[in-house]
């Protein structure tokens, strides 16, 4: 099986599970960029893409098979193994903020720091992204995935209308501000807010519009 | 001399000549199922025996039953009166291509796996490859250097830091 042409070599590795690949990493130093190598892990992701949910339930995360749900007596939620130390911080009143897409998830509050964390649940793979401060607190905290500039975002939209939008780009690991005429004069409810093609949605209640989104690509 | 018509035209066949200089008759509508031939029909330079450099008799003769079989029983093609019909069919093929795939040794299916990127035969070279990646799937990297005859360039120190990042995978 030597020689074989690498274009192959990026088939084959491309239809195998996370955990074999990362044991393969350690094979070469060719392979280990490869495996790494961002292109590689889109094309992974689109062989193996099955749409999850993300269930919390108290202190716990669970995902389930999208597939699946149409037959509950199939789906079958699995429990999401945090790192040590990146539990959940939760108590009755207080809700840590969770968002998901493209295989990432996106906490805040969880137990050692007050940090986001990105967090990748088939590779264990995580990252701390420092909060920025802002002297109002959050309405709402968004985190999807646009497309066409292949960016993932977390978008921290303020309380108040004097606010300042806060967006942090992971392709550029960094935050950024943005003044808006938004209308904040409504109610959110931050457990209904969603990541659907590049932008956030949620379900506000008050005023005129039923429904917000947020293009990630704005930012 | 007549022009043929379309009906004449796809009964033509391709000779196919393998490296170690065996000719293979192909009918033009089999053919197709490589992009390659297919490219060279469109081109018109089909004329003669069409040299393939990298694929051997053995594997030329694997890859065209396969066309062969694929090209009788194109069940996408044809209109089946019983959708049960159609699923049967669909069945059946994914079989043979299972039985097809199991009966190659290691070898074989390595210049199979050559031959159909090289003759850019894609649904030989999916089914090729994922029967590869099961074969790879769950062995040690130590296995998989010498199935694929990779050297490993790292030091004693960054391999086993790299063992230690991903602990988890070899549990």
């Amino acid at each position: 099986m030597s020689d074989i042409p690498p274009p192959i070599i990026v088939d084959i590795l491309s239809r195998l599970p996370v955990k074999s690949l990362c044991q393969f990493k350690c094979v070469s130093k060719r392979w280990l960029a490869l495996i790494n190598h961002p292109q590689f892990a889109k094309m992974h992701l689109s062989r193996t893409h099955k749409q999850r949910l993300i269930l919390q339930k108290s202190d716990l995360l669970y995902s389930v098979q999208l597939e699946t749900l149409s037959c509950l007596r199939n789906s079958i939620p699995v429990e999401i193994e945090l790192p040590a130390g990146m539990e959940l911080d939760y108590d009755d009143i207080f809700c840590p903020e969770i968002g998901s897409c493209n295989g990432l998830l996106c906490m805040r509050f969880v137990i050692a720091s007050k940090d986001f964390l990105l967090y990748n649940p088939s590779t264990k793979e995580c990252k701390k992204i420092p909060d920025v401060i802002q002297e109002n607190q959050d309405k709402l905290i968004g985190f999807g995935y646009e497309e066409s500039i292949d960016d993932h975002k977390i978008v921290k939209i303020p309380f108040n209308e004097n606010g300042v939008f806060k967006v942090y780009s992971l392709r550029k690991d960094s935050w950024i501000s943005i003044r808006s005429d938004f209308d904040f004069g409504f109610f959110a409810y931050s457990s209904s807010l969603v990541s659907v093609n590049g932008a956030i949605h949620f379900v506000t209640h008050y005023l005129t519009l039923p429904l917000i989104w947020w293009k990630t690509s704005s930012g | 001399m007549s022009t043929p018509s379309s009906s004449v035209f796809s009964y033509r066949v391709l000779k196919l000549k393998s490296s170690d200089g065996e000719i293979f008759e192909v009918k033009q509508t089999v053919a197709v199922q490589s992009g390659v031939l297919k490219q060279m029909m469109e081109d018109g330079c089909t004329e003669g025996e069409i040299p393939l450099n990298n694929v051997d008799s053995p594997t030329l003769a694997k890859i065209i039953e396969w066309c062969n079989k694929h090209h009788d029983d194109d069940v996408e093609g044809r209109v089946l009166s019983q959708e049960k019909e159609k699923e049967k069919e669909k069945a059946d093929m994914k079989r043979w291509e299972s039985e097809f795939i199991d009966a190659l040794n290691r070898d074989e299916l390595y210049f199979l796996l050559i031959g159909s990127n090289y003759m850019n035969i894609k649904e030989l070279l999916d089914c090729a490859a994922q029967k590869v990646a099961g074969m790879v799937k769950g062995k040690t990297p130590e296995a998989i250097r010498e199935m694929f005859n990779i050297q490993s360039d790292f030091t004693e120190e960054e391999e086993k830091a790299i063992r230690k990042e991903n602990q988890w995978a070899f549990n």
